[in-house]
């Protein structure tokens, strides 16, 4: 019965994910990693015991564990390309607010300047 | 329009920059004036406009060094020669520039830094014992890493080349506090850097940006780390070039 539950749980991110990407809530290329993660907790809902032997085969002793590290290097990475892209967006709506200033300060001498061309014409004329 | 531009960050100076833009605007003939406004709380903006003095309003706070570099930014497509570094707190001396001025042209320095500490009369004031320590062990660092002595790595009293201020505006990253860690690269780099002795002013009002105890703390560390990747980038593009040239 708890197969099933898990087998539930592991459709469930799935599900999820392919929603967001087709509303374009999510984009395609961050959305693989977290498609893959939900794969691999979908395979090991069907076949559970995939751990025991891969846990044997890397000597480690308590299965359990070993799906506790594939989990936290796993969200540790996402964790990390996450960051990286803030870095860079920050970097980015750093450079757009300065060039935001500069064109600001552009357009209001050319308006100024309009301004006092058009009052000089009126006045000459 | 003239060949040299003084950059005036301000946040939050709203007793502060009128004073000193007058006394700018009586000193100083041969620069056109710049003040820039990192989206204040106060009623600083209202202020600059009411000056009618060229000023650019940043969208939002970008900190004291994204503010110079909108300046340098704003500099490069103006087609200026020479930025001058002014804060907008009243510390910096308007007729100092001239010196600053002076050397970059006779000695053709890159960046000429103005130091309180060159000419012992510069500062008469008391300087806070742990701002003497750190700044004391960037002084030490720039003399082993570079073999150069500069007096005061934490003056932002400077007057700065097209070829530098036109580096720091595309420099991706620039540096959070652009200090010793700056003038480590740029000497690094083979730039001219020169230090005039200045008087300084102390603080009127307002609050410093290195006050408390968790700030400077931050600022050390941030620093060396800084530093540290300086070198590592250096180092590494030496190797670089060094293997381009075997090709």
């Amino acid at each position: 019965m708890s197969r099933y539950l898990f087998m539930f749980i592991g459709v469930i991110p799935l599900f999820l994910i392919l929603k967001k990407v087709k509303k374009n809530l999510f984009s395609e290329e961050k959305s693989i990693f977290w498609m893959l993660g939900g794969i691999c907790i979908f395979i090991l809902s069907i076949f559970p015991k995939l751990i025991d032997k891969l846990s044997a085969l890397l000597g480690i002793a308590h299965p359990p564990s070993l799906l506790f590290l594939l989990t936290s290097l796993f969200i540790l990475y996402i964790i990390f390309r996450q960051d990286q892209d803030i870095s860079l967006l920050n970097e980015r709506v750093k450079e757009l607010g300065q060039r935001n200033a500069i064109l600001e300060q552009k357009i209001n001498t050319l308006t100024e300047n309009r301004e006092y061309d058009t009052e000089n014409t009126l006045n000459e004329s | 329009m003239k060949k040299t531009l003084i950059v005036i960050p301000v946040y939050n100076e709203e007793v502060n920059i009128e004073k000193v833009i007058r006394e700018i605007r009586q000193e100083i003939d041969f620069a056109d004036i710049l003040v820039i406004d990192d989206c204040s709380t106060d009623g600083t903006l209202k202020k600059i406009k009411s000056l009618d003095i060229n000023f650019l309003s940043l969208p939002f706070n970008l900190g004291y060094s994204g503010v110079l570099q909108t300046g340098f930014k704003y500099a490069v497509e103006n087609n200026y020669e020479y930025v001058v570094q002014f804060d907008g707190d009243g510390q910096h001396i308007a007729a100092e520039v001239k010196k600053l001025n002076a050397a970059s042209i006779n000695e053709n320095a890159d960046i000429v830094i103005g130091s309180r500490f060159k000419d012992k009369k510069g500062y008469p004031y008391p300087y806070p014992l742990f701002r003497r320590i750190g700044s004391t062990i960037f002084k030490m660092l720039i003399k082993n890493i570079c073999n150069t002595k500069i007096t005061d790595p934490t003056s932002g009293f400077q007057m700065l080349k097209r070829n530098v201020f036109g580096r720091y505006a595309r420099m991706y990253n620039y540096p959070q506090y652009p200090d010793a860690n700056l003038i480590i690269e740029m000497l690094l780099n083979k730039y001219k850097i020169v230090e005039v002795p200045v008087a300084m002013r102390k603080r009127e009002t307002g609050i410093s940006m290195h006050g408390g105890f968790i700030k400077p703390v931050k600022y050390m560390v941030k620093m060396f780390y800084s530093i540290v990747l300086i070198i590592i980038k250096y180092k590494l593009s030496i190797k670089t070039k060094k293997r381009r040239r075997k090709k």
